[in-house]
């Protein structure tokens, strides 16, 4: 054998198609690598992803109460059985990042029949109104349910620490649906009208979910978007409205954690 | 090589490259998705549709941080020079899946608004002036754009058009898509996933990625000083003795300049010629002497060692250098000549 070619049987020229002796262990170690830490990573990092916790659908229901639209859309039911503060559910739509301001506004302080399906977190539950084709949304009956509500219970100022999440995504719509890589996400479904809650990193008056308001108990201003899906402490007034806490907050003293 | 532009010319090293790539992305999705769920400890399953961007999103930061040791290895180690042949089809590769993640995200956490889904994505989230909670796909954006670019302009129809330093200038930017990639993954999914794993990977890849860049330059460093050439006269530089040019390959010298010139023993004469290939600036002074004439290590592109240029029907062509035996040394005229200059070579009187 020529030296040249000699040569040739260490050197790779890819179009001659053939694999230079001196070169396959290089390349057989590299494809090796390659497809077992393809194998490897597809298994450790989809194994790793963290556990959206027990939230989702549960089922289509059918409330009667009395509809509020402050903040944000909610239904008041009157105590019952085992619900002494009566039932309150936070409303969002089935439709996608939106929400139901404009029948909550229309028919506010109504006794009303809300059609929608549940999303369920551990006891907390919202209601997405409209959940199927054709299915009602929102229609108001005859019967006075507003004086047999409990009445809104002030609870004082506090710091609060905890997340901004929207209410359907953190309810199960996504799964996970809170955390920093869900921020847009979150902030979208706000603006289209979705109830802001606080997600307290631990129980206030015996509640982690609160729903939230600006300090004059309307929606809040877009200021919040900048806190969203952080860890942050802020003051406001809690109060109790049935089973719901409403926490009106001063976003000027939020403080990222 | 070739004449004519077409789409792909395919070999069998391209072929079994791209079965390999094929495979290693279809295992990758495939586990993903249908096997690490089963694995993992949930209480209820993520949704598919975050698995998927995920799943797509993670695999894209892999292919890129394989891609980025392929330079750098074969720098340390020629053996790993064939893995550079076909480079261009794995960064393309990589660009559709990094291309399927951003579709996955936009049709899941921008969609089903009343806000049309670019302008969402854009709109949702402008907290620019923080750390934490940073519109991180921003970086997303900015480094898919990069690999895009990458892609559509790596045939050599856009290297031929746009030529090979501007080409491999943009190309550079690669490394822009990289750092990019790993910001929109540390201020996006490494803080809203607490597992170690995870920020385990990505910082390993990262590092690996920069440690092997580091060597490699180190490498190139020590040898760049072990082949400077010393200027003797004027623009002649001498480039070592007789002995230390070897049948059939090359030498890379370092010129005062910081220029490299590519010097070549073929049937015991001397040629020197440009260092960089005229195809992808790949190191022809690593290449071999093949047909009688200079083949690129990177792509196996051709040069004549008298003049430069590519063999017939080929067009390409790269500067010369005049040489001069004086005793038993070699020295090279620095100043390069025009591509394709014939420069008669040097018959070699070796010492007895």
């Amino acid at each position: 054998m020529s030296e040249v070619h000699r040569e040739k049987d260490d050197f790779f020229v890819g179009y001659m198609g053939r694999l230079p002796e001196a070169t396959r262990g290089a390349i057989t170690a590299f494809v090796v690598c390659f497809l077992a830490a393809f194998v490897g990573g597809a298994l450790a990092l989809g194994a790793a992803q963290g556990d959206p916790g027990e939230a989702g659908p549960a089922g289509a229901v059918t409330l009667r109460g009395v509809i509020y639209a402050q903040p944000y859309p909610h239904l008041r039911m009157p105590p019952e059985a085992g619900r002494p503060l009566g039932r309150t559910i936070a409303l969002n739509s089935a439709r996608g990042k939106r929400g139901v301001q404009a029948e909550a506004t229309e028919l506010f302080g109504q006794t009303v029949e809300v059609t929608g399906g549940r999303l369920l977190r551990g006891e907390v539950e919202t209601l997405q109104v409209g959940w199927r084709r054709g299915a009602h949304r929102i229609v108001a009956v005859e019967e006075e349910m507003a004086s047999r509500l409990t009445p809104v219970e002030p609870l004082g100022r506090w710091r609060i620490a905890g997340e901004i999440c929207d209410s359907k995504c953190y309810l199960g719509v996504m799964r996970p649906g809170r955390g920093l890589a869900h921020k847009a996400c979150a902030n979208l479904c706000v603006i289209g009208g979705a109830p802001a809650v606080f997600v307290a990193a631990g129980p206030i008056e015996g509640d982690e979910f609160l729903l939230l308001a600006d300090a004059g108990g309307g929606p809040l201003p877009p200021a919040y978007r900048d806190l969203t899906a952080l860890l942050i402490s802020v003051e406001g007034e809690l109060e109790r409205r049935g089973e719901l806490l409403v926490f009106k907050v001063d976003l000027s003293t939020a403080e990222t954690l | 090589m070739s004449v004519q532009y077409k789409p792909v010319l395919w070999d069998r090293s391209k072929m079994v490259y791209d079965a390999v790539l094929i495979a290693a992305v279809g295992a990758y999705l495939l586990l993903y998705l249908k096997l690490a769920p089963s694995l993992a400890d949930w209480s209820r399953d993520v949704d598919y549709n975050i698995q998927r961007m995920r799943a797509f999103g993670t695999c894209a930061f892999l292919m890129l941080s394989f891609i980025l040791t392929i330079g750098p290895l074969a720098r340390l180690n020629p053996a790993f020079l064939p893995l550079l042949y076909n480079r261009r089809h794995f960064g393309v590769l990589t660009c559709v899946v990094a291309a399927a993640h951003a579709v996955f995200v936009l049709d899941w956490y921008f969609a089903f608004s009343d806000t049309e889904r670019y302008t969402a994505l854009l709109a949702a989230n402008t907290s620019y002036g923080q750390v934490l909670g940073v519109p991180f796909e921003a970086f997303g954006i900015a480094a898919l754009g990069i690999l895009i670019i990458l892609a559509v302009t790596s045939h050599d129809f856009w290297m031929s058009f746009l030529t090979p330093p501007v080409w491999k200038a943009i190309h550079m930017s690669v490394y822009a898509a990289y750092a990019l990639v790993v910001a929109h993954v540390a201020f996006g999914y490494l803080q809203s996933e607490r597992s170690p794993v995870i920020a385990a990977i990505v910082i390993g890849a990262a590092g690996i990625v920069t440690l092997l860049h580091v060597a490699a330059a180190r490498g190139e460093a020590r040898i760049d000083l072990s082949n400077a050439a010393e200027a003797a006269e004027e623009e002649w530089v001498d480039v070592g003795p007789v002995c230390s040019f070897m049948e059939g390959r090359g030498r890379v010298v370092v010129l005062p300049d910081g220029e490299r010139a590519a010097v070549f023993r073929h049937d015991g004469k001397l040629s020197a010629l440009s260092n960089v290939c005229a195809h992808q600036n790949g190191p022809l002074g690593e290449g071999r002497i093949i047909d009688g004439c200079v083949t690129c290590p990177w792509h196996g592109h051709q040069f004549r060692p008298e003049d430069g240029c590519a063999p017939a029907p080929f067009t390409d062509k790269v500067p010369t250098y005049r040489l001069k035996q004086v005793g038993d040394r070699v020295y090279l005229n620095a100043e390069a000549l025009a591509p394709g200059t014939y420069v008669e070579p040097i018959q070699l009187e070796e010492a007895s």
